[in-house]
């Protein structure tokens, strides 16, 4: 390839190839077809006076609050377990790896089971929990978290490590030829070079956690204000009121992508 | 080498690395202030010993000690981890971190020894002042030109203060451009700097304008070590030579007659007795359309196997016996219509011979 | 969902027809008799229903060899709406009176007949360790109650039954069926849970059933109906009475149903 050549490229190349071109218009034609059903069929007139109902706003700021806690609790586990999967030789990485991605594969309900298993009142961990601290994490905001996070860490896990992967392993050496410390290293080095990656993961986790159902009604259960974020309140509303339910939906949506935009803004405009 | 014996070292290391199919040995000594030259091709273990010295790899066996501070000691169990050791490390491609402007680039490995953020900027910035960079500070890695990431880089190692610090193809990532102006600063900081220096190149002209002591390795072992101009006269080996652009030949001394290993015989003028390096710089041998006729006791036929343009002469690859490099002018080639695939003779002047002992 | 029982349906009406017309002679020439009944017909049963009418078709396609039952189980309301958009059906089997009655006043069904209620029951985890006896246990504090979502009919049923017995639970969960309910209990996480009879009997083993006085307030009737839309309503009418028979009843009562007294 010459230089002559190279220079009309840029413009040829962002013209796709026509068999991509109606792929991709297909499938977004597929993706967005179901929200333009919800705003199709949403009953407006009866919208408002649902919106400001206070079941509806306490299961918004429930669903809000907890979905924001388990992306915090992902970040504090997930990013050293991104690190660990993408610098150690640990002998056992790959079937690590896969662990860690279980509940993206696992249905969510069967999530909630192995939850209850592990963390409920009969559990593993949980009756322990139960006998030292008097702790019981089911039908508690508190399950609501632990089910969010469960489901939506690996989201973050698999952008982090991605990240990581992408990015010189050598900066590290610089830094330590520099006498910082493996730690000082990571914060000063290491993190602001995959943040990017990280706030993209976290963003994943964040909506994953914030449209979370499964687990989270089997593990946590579903009782206003402790325990039913909105996803529930829309399938509870889907037994008798699909007007209601449409509403809801949207709801959630339209506050995620507010709240995705505004972030978007602030964030990464760089 | 003798000169580094009598001085005291204040870097003494012995390294051995092994791997599958592969293993290095090498033995430093730098004395304060002094610049060693590691030469060497790709795989020889250049880049293995600095990150051996550096603490970024494990060595198999050996001991290194810089200024009385044991860093290695493999019998002892000693390993010191790169950060605590008061080495510096200049990378071919930099590595400076790309999210930091140049002064907190510098000020990095003060920070990390716990200066404050403020008096660490102050010191970054009298390096940059150093190195003519003051006006770049607060410019990102991607805002600078090659020399000046260079010099950044090496205000970067040089600001942690280091007893011994580590050129790795510190001019390989620039144009031929600068490569010049670069090397030439390089050489007035390390004249600066009062630790020891290892520079790693495979350019020996780094390694002569740099270093005050070369070493040459190969297959990871040492197979040549002294002064610059010791290497550049008298290769011990064809990489050597060949860097040098010489011919190196190797044979049997027997009074002025040296036998080489492909049989055949060169008169030289000095007179040595048993196994010898024979050196011919492809300029001093003459070539001939048919066999000369008169004074020259050294030549032979050959058959022409290449022909390539190199600045303004023309090198020639001729296989005889002996096969040798030789350098002639565009006009010669033209004159004696000299391609590849033509019979001619080369000659050689005794005089012109440099023999030593292997 | 809705797609698998339409094509069901379909699959159903093209086997009646394929039926019929091979065998129309012997039918048309013997109208009313139900010894010699062939073809398909199609049941659409409330999913609550699904093991007992499975066995009740298996049964009946054992006494009449030239009949084929075919089965549709779902959500009492999705299947009524299917029946008024005019799905070819001969029986309707509901979980309550209020759809049943859609379906009548939509001129698709007439006459329907109860032919069993379920009742609610205190599930909880075998041998009852927190001793319950009465709805008012589980009521008491620090108890854990799992009841569904009022949205949903068991969930309902249990607000009329604490009503009628004028406690005021504090469950920790309303969950969205029965089942999770079930597991909520079965698993320990709950110490109680409010579900069908017909749900803890099938449960067997994972957990025991208490009965409670003020069940009888919350009666969960299920009527069945001959639908107009059907294209075998001789067969239809046969697995009905089937359905109504002592047998029929023999195999509903088995599965924790009560006769509708």
């Amino acid at each position: 390839m010459t230089l002559l050549e190279q220079k009309p490229l840029p413009a040829k190349t962002s013209r796709p190839p026509y068999v991509l071109f109606v792929l991709a218009a297909l499938g977004i034609a597929f993706l967005v077809l179901p929200l333009v059903g919800l705003l199709a069929r949403a009953p407006w007139r009866s919208a408002p006076s649902l919106l400001g109902r206070a079941d509806v706003t306490t299961a918004l700021r429930l669903s809000l609050e907890t979905a924001t806690i388990s992306t915090a609790f992902a970040l504090v586990l997930g990013v050293p377990i991104a690190w660990c999967l993408a610098r150690t030789r640990l002998p056992a990485r790959s079937l690590l790896r896969a662990l860690c991605a279980l509940p993206l594969v696992l249905p969510p309900v069967a999530g909630g089971i192995a939850l209850l298993l592990a963390y409920g009142r009969r559990g593993v961990v949980g009756e322990w929990l139960l006998r030292a601290f008097g702790v019981s994490l089911p039908f508690t905001t508190a399950g609501v978290v632990v089910a969010e996070t469960f489901v939506a860490m690996p989201f973050l896990i698999v952008a982090v490590e991605g990240a990581l992967r992408a990015l010189d392993v050598r900066y590290d050496a610089a830094a330590a030829s520099l006498g910082a410390s493996r730690w000082f290293t990571f914060r000063h080095v290491t993190l602001p070079l995959v943040a990017p990656g990280v706030a993209a993961g976290a963003v994943l986790c964040w909506a994953r956690a914030l449209g979370e159902f499964g687990a989270t009604i089997t593990f946590a259960g579903s009782y206003p204000g402790t325990t039913q974020t909105m996803p529930l309140q829309v399938y509870l509303a889907l037994q008798d009121d699909p007007q209601a339910a449409i509403v809801l939906s949207l709801l959630l949506l339209a506050v995620s992508i507010a709240v995705l935009v505004g972030l978007r803004d602030r964030w990464w405009s760089r | 080498m003798s000169v580094t014996d009598v001085e005291p070292a204040l870097l003494e290391a012995r390294l051995a690395v092994s791997r599958a199919g592969w293993d290095l040995d090498v033995d430093l000594r730098i004395a304060p202030g002094g610049v060693t030259a590691l030469l060497g091709p790709n795989g020889a273990g250049k880049s293995t010993t600095i990150q051996a010295l550096a603490g970024l790899l494990r060595i198999s066996d050996g001991r290194v000690v810089l200024e009385g501070d044991v860093l290695d000691d493999t019998r002892a169990g000693v390993h010191r981890p790169a950060e605590e050791r008061r080495v510096g490390l200049v990378f071919q491609d930099y590595l400076l971190f790309p999210h930091m402007s140049a002064r907190d680039n510098v000020a990095f490995g003060l920070r990390a020894h716990g200066m404050p953020r403020a008096r660490a900027r102050e010191a970054a910035d009298r390096w940059l002042a150093r190195m003519d960079l003051a006006a770049h500070a607060a410019r990102r890695p991607k805002e600078m030109s090659g020399g000046q990431a260079q010099r950044v880089a090496l205000a970067r190692a040089l600001a942690t203060e280091p007893r011994l610090l580590l050129l790795d193809e510190p001019l390989a990532a620039l144009d031929a451009g600068t490569r010049m102006s670069v090397r030439t600063d390089l050489r007035t900081h390390l004249d600066e700097f009062s630790g020891a220096t290892v520079v790693v190149t495979h350019d020996p002209l780094d390694a002569l304008v740099l270093a005050d002591h070369v070493v040459v390795i190969e297959g990871g072992r040492v197979v040549q070590a002294g002064t610059p101009t010791e290497i550049a006269r008298q290769p011990r080996t064809r990489y050597v030579a060949s860097l040098m652009g010489l011919n190196l030949l190797r044979g049997v001394a027997r009074q002025s007659g040296v036998v080489l290993e492909d049989g055949t015989t060169l008169t030289a003028v000095d007179d040595y007795d048993g196994p010898v390096f024979v050196v011919l710089r492809p300029s001093a041998i003459g070539v001939y359309g048919g066999q000369p006729h008169g004074s020259p006791r050294n030549s032979w036929p050959a058959r022409i196997t290449s022909v390539e343009q190199q600045g303004h002469a023309v090198r020639l690859a001729a296989k005889g016996p002996p096969d040798v490099f030789v350098d002639v002018t565009p006009q010669a080639v033209a004159e004696l219509g000299l391609t590849v695939g033509s019979s001619v003779w080369l000659t050689v002047k005794a005089t012109d011979l440099v023999v030593y002992e292997c | 969902m809705n797609r698998t029982a339409i094509g069901v349906v379909a699959a159903g009406v093209f086997l009646a027809g394929c039926a019929s017309s091979t065998s129309s002679s012997s039918s048309a020439l013997q109208p009313g008799s139900t010894g010699v009944l062939t073809g398909s017909t199609v049941v659409f049963a409330a999913a609550s229903l699904k093991p007992t009418f499975t066995e009740l078709a298996k049964q009946f396609e054992a006494a009449h060899p030239g009949v084929k039952v075919v089965l549709s189980f779902g959500g009492s309301d999705t299947l009524a709406a299917q029946i008024k958009q005019g799905a070819p059906v001969d029986v309707f089997a509901a979980a309550n009176n209020t759809t049943m009655q859609t379906v009548v006043s939509s001129d698709d069904a007439k006459s329907p007949v109860n032919f069993a209620k379920n009742v609610l029951e205190i599930a909880v985890a075998p041998g009852n360790p927190n001793g319950i006896k009465t709805l008012a246990d589980v009521a008491k504090p620090g108890l854990k109650l799992a009841l569904c979502a009022k949205t949903v009919p068991c969930g309902s049923a249990a607000q009329k039954a604490f009503a009628a017995a004028g406690i005021d639970a504090k469950p920790v969960t309303y969950e969205q069926d029965v089942t999770s309910v079930l597991t909520k209990v079965e698993l320990g996480e709950a110490d109680a849970g409010l579900v069908y009879r017909t749900d803890v009997k099938a449960a067997a083993g994972k957990v025991v059933g208490v009965d409670f006085a003020e069940a009888d307030k919350a009666v969960n009737t299920y009527p069945i109906a001959q639908v107009g839309t059907g294209k075998n309503p001789n067969a239809g009418k046969a697995f009905e009475a089937f359905v109504l028979s002592p047998s029929g009843q023999a195999v509903l009562h088995a599965a924790g149903f009560e006769p509708d007294a």
